[in-house]
């Protein structure tokens, strides 16, 4: 059996069905008949990176290392960016026995690794020149202005024009597909909807509001989406299992608050003044800080350059921390529904870089870990946030292995390549 | 973080000219990037030397912090930093090529040898005789064992400039390649033309070739407190811009002028011409996200630095005539020959000054602390104000040390300038944030002159050039000798 991955980034289950259903999404409808659909648990937290890298790997954090867009280099308050290079699984696709594969915007394989097929990055990829495996293939997406991404400052200039910016990036990124689609006979083909996140993150007050004047663009955007996946139907054939996933939910955001301000109002963070703030400001008397964007590391002795929290410390500090953020209100809302431990949730090699605490946000929340302390409540363009819950997972073909109960971004693979992943799950 | 005697320890990767920009994201949002410099979020680059660390916050790696940067008894420097300097064959940007390839950079100079040409024209010479470029290089080799690489080009010929900016991908630009020349430029209109062109088009050349082909490059671009002028107010001239808290009151209404130029006020064509490249290079800044560091030098003398000194071949040139020499170096030429110190006027026109070496020391704290970009700033380069009058007066004490009887005269000012004129001129950028501390005084670079130009063949090489220190250029375009007002000799 060939596999067919569509991503839909941020395309919450309940929101594909209930689109389905009122004929926004009509080829979904259709689709959604013919296979399963399960709602669907994201990373930890609920990151786009970490649940894409989970998705194409059947590890969780501890296993593939990327735990948010951002992490400190080790021993240092130097803060990198997760891209390829620091991603430390192996995607399916890489595998000797994958196959030729077409990997088109998965999220975090920037810079493009050589593979037995072809890839062009997902976000964040900062350069198309080094998002396209093989190089021969870039004179040809530079022909059609392909992007490595829509330009999102642009929602700075009103919400139309940028909208209009994600159809043509997604026009141009369909265009690619299926031209590469005809070119050879893949037995992997993964393609992913990104601009689906994007318009969620800023319009979904009006994708709320039935009144606002972009609501129907909220709606029709999601039309194009749909009529995009009808042209990627008409093309499979039965012998091809299609998934299709999503990364983690959405939900409304009213306000983005600083964990950073949180802690250092608790009195865990205490940053040395300075006019760019940066990890680099952290003084040895801090016990804890935070990186987007719900993650607490304590400052930990050994494990950063002025770190003075020992280990047998730990403990109490975490549940001073959790008990604080649990009680702890912003403009008189909870900011927090639940902290939970790192160690109890990843596994695999690179787990000793896990958070200490990873805060779930309350309703209405998003949680950001920004060094610069100057707004608690930061102000920002973005109205739509990740959630954990309810991001989707749809299978149909045969052969395919049995959905988890409780299915989690790491299983994709299990269910989609059972003799592959299946059997190493077992195994392990 | 430790702290670090170097002015540049904490200064950040955003800095660095070897990191390359790569976009701004926004990680509450999915990381999704903007790439212009303009916009708002987390940003992004990729160390072109460092490409194993990926992408990464610039503001979180400082320059102690990086292997790519070493310590210098002049601060970090940026191992191996590629430093171009433009008019290498000048008086300043010789010594600037040896200081800068002794330090550890790797230095490449262009020049089109204008300044010899000049020089000669005027019927004068530098009093130290100084080598082809080719000699001097070889020389660099032999005695300091540099190697310094130098082109024949001309700052006007775009095509050859920006071919070697391509090539060499400079991480410092050191604009030095100007006609410094108040006198020159005004003496008839072809050489204010020849002024202008060369000073105001080629710095302007420059920007658009660094814009494209090296845009991470910082420029340090060399002005002169000339072009603040001299306030009859007595406004301080503070550092090219006006501190946060400056206030412009105006019938009763009160506006911030912080962070806005000051006024600038030249007093000649040259001094045009350099205030029109403050300009040039502050918009390319705003427009283009260069950075740069403007130099507003005082009136500059001596001819002494260590790498100078390694072997005669390797000398500046040193010049003395009207238009040519600076005023300490033709009063210490004039008292060696027993021609009276020539004044202007009252003598009591108050100048910037700062020597030779100091002035390298300045230059390379700069170099190795590049702004970030889209930064402009100011600095005033000078350690010491004097009116003529107290120069002439030190360099007359200076000389009886080695038997000289001085005679100082004042003569007719051929300028138009205010000779009674306040003068507070705000220094303090270089010392405080730049960690530069003076290294030589005026007695002591004055005394190393007249040990320097009494030697017998330098003596002789001033008196050849003897009627061309006498100045002849007046800025009202009249022609005539210069009236002598008064002869005397100073008191010890």
């Amino acid at each position: 059996m060939k596999l067919f991955l569509l991503g839909i980034d941020g395309l919450p289950r309940w929101m594909w069905q209930k689109f389905a259903d009122m004929g926004v999404m009509p080829n979904s409808a259709q689709l959604l008949k013919t296979g399963t659909l399960v709602p669907m648990k994201s990373a930890l937290p609920e990151v786009s990176s970490a649940a894409w890298a989970s998705i194409v790997t059947g590890q969780n954090s501890g296993g593939h290392n990327v735990f948010g867009f951002t992490d400190l280099m080790d021993g240092s308050y130097s803060l990198g960016f997760t891209s390829s290079r620091t991603f430390r699984a192996k995607p399916f696709w890489a595998e000797p026995d994958a196959g030729p594969s077409l990997i088109m915007n998965v999220p975090q394989t920037y810079p493009a690794q050589p593979l037995n097929g072809m890839l062009v990055s997902g976000f964040v990829a900062l350069d198309l020149k080094r998002a396209v495996y093989p190089a021969e293939q870039l004179p040809w997406l530079e022909s059609i202005q392909y992007s490595v991404d829509a330009d999102m400052s642009l929602v700075e200039k009103g919400k139309g024009r940028f909208v209009e910016e994600l159809r043509r990036v997604m026009s141009t990124r369909c265009s690619a597909l299926h031209h590469h689609w005809d070119r050879e006979s893949w037995q992997n083909i993964m393609f992913v909807f990104t601009g689906t996140d994007r318009l969620n993150h800023y319009l979904w007050e009006d994708y709320e509001d039935s009144t606002s004047s972009f609501h129907q663009t909220f709606l029709d955007y999601y039309h194009e989406v749909d009529a995009q996946i009808g042209r990627i139907l008409e093309r499979l054939d039965d012998r091809t299992t299609l998934a299709a996933v999503s990364d983690h939910g959405f939900a409304r955001q009213r306000r983005s608050v600083n964990l950073n301000c949180v802690l250092a109002e608790g009195g865990f963070l205490k940053l040395k003044a300075s006019a760019r703030p940066s990890c680099m400001d952290i003084l040895p008397e801090s016990t804890a800080f935070a990186m987007d964007p719900g993650r607490i590391y304590l400052h930990r002795q050994g494990r950063y350059p002025g770190g003075t929290v020992l280990a047998d410390e730990a403990e109490s500090l975490m549940q001073a921390i959790t008990s604080y953020l649990l009680q702890v209100s912003v403009e008189g809302m909870p900011i927090s529904t639940e902290v939970i431990r790192g160690a109890g949730v990843y596994s695999g090699p690179f787990s000793h870089r896990a958070p200490d605490l990873i805060v779930m946000p309350a309703t209405d929340v998003a949680l950001s870990g920004r060094m610069n302390l100057s707004a608690l409540v930061e102000p920002t363009l973005i109205n739509g946030r990740h959630t954990y819950e309810e991001s989707s997972f749809f299978v149909r073909g045969e052969g395919h292995g049995q959905i988890p109960g409780d299915m989690h971004v790491e299983n994709v693979l299990e269910v989609v390549l059972p003799q592959k992943y299946g059997r190493l799950r077992r195994a392990a | 973080m430790t702290q670090s005697s170097c002015h540049n320890a904490n200064q950040t990767c955003w800095s660095c000219p070897a990191v390359e920009f790569k976009g701004h994201v926004d990680f509450r949002a999915c990381g999704q990037a903007a790439f212009r410099k303009a916009a708002e979020g987390q940003l992004v680059v990729e160390c072109r030397r460092r490409p194993d660390i990926g992408y990464f916050d610039p503001m979180s790696i400082t320059f102690e912090s990086c292997s790519e940067w070493k310590k210098t008894d002049s601060g970090y420097l940026l191992d191996g930093m590629r430093v171009l300097i433009l008019g290498m064959d000048g008086y300043l940007g010789w010594p600037l090529a040896l200081k800068l390839a002794k330090l550890g950079c790797r230095v490449m100079g262009i020049d089109n040898l204008l300044r010899r040409k000049l020089v000669a024209e005027r019927g004068a010479h530098s009093v130290t005789e100084i080598r082809t470029m080719q000699e001097r290089i070889a020389a660099a080799k032999e005695h300091l064992g540099v190697d310094i690489d130098f082109r024949e080009i001309d700052l006007l010929d775009r095509d050859a400039l920006f071919a070697c900016i391509r090539e060499f991908q400079p991480e410092s630009i050191v604009q030095f390649a100007e006609i410094p020349s108040a006198p020159y430029s005004m003496a008839d209109v072809d050489r204010a033309v020849n002024t202008i062109q060369n000073n105001v088009v080629g710095t302007l050349g420059l920007l658009f070739g660094v814009r494209d082909h090296a845009p991470d490059a910082s420029i340090i671009k060399l002005g002169t407190m000339g072009e603040y002028g001299s306030p009859l107010t007595g406004r301080p001239l503070f550092e090219g811009l006006f501190p946060g808290d400056a206030v412009l009151q105006y019938q009763g209404q009160e506006w911030s002028l912080g962070g806005e130029l000051t006024p600038r006020d030249p007093v000649s064509f040259y001094h045009v011409s350099k205030v029109q490249g403050t300009f040039s290079v502050y918009e390319a800044c705003k427009y283009w996200w260069l950075r740069s560091y403007d130099v507003m030098q005082g009136v500059i003398y001596g001819n002494y630095s260590e790498e100078l000194q390694a072997h005669p071949d390797l000398s500046t040139r040193f010049d003395i005539d009207e238009w040519w020499g600076t005023v300490v170096n033709r009063f210490v030429a004039q008292a060696v020959i027993g021609m009276p110190l020539t004044i202007y006027g009252s003598g009591n026109q108050r100048r910037g000054y700062i020597t030779l070496r100091d002035a390298m020391q300045c230059i390379t704290r700069l170099i190795v602390a590049p702004p970030e970009p889209g930064q402009y700033d100011v600095v005033n380069q000078v350690t010491d104000v004097f009116s003529v009058l107290q120069i002439a007066q030190m360099v007359a004490t200076l000389g009886r040390e080695f038997g000289l009887d001085v005679e100082v005269q004042r003569i007719e000012n051929p300028r138009v300038e205010a000779e009674e004129h306040p003068y507070e001129v705000i220094h303090e950028k270089l010392g405080e944030r730049f960690g530069f501390a003076s290294e030589s005084g005026f007695a002591d670079e004055v005394r190393h002159l007249f040990r320097v130009l009494m030697q017998p063949e330098h003596r002789e090489r001033i008196l050849a050039q003897k009627d061309t220190l006498f100045p002849k250029t007046k800025w009202s375009g009249e022609h005539g000798k210069l009236e002598v007002l008064e002869t005397w000799k100073p008191v010890a």
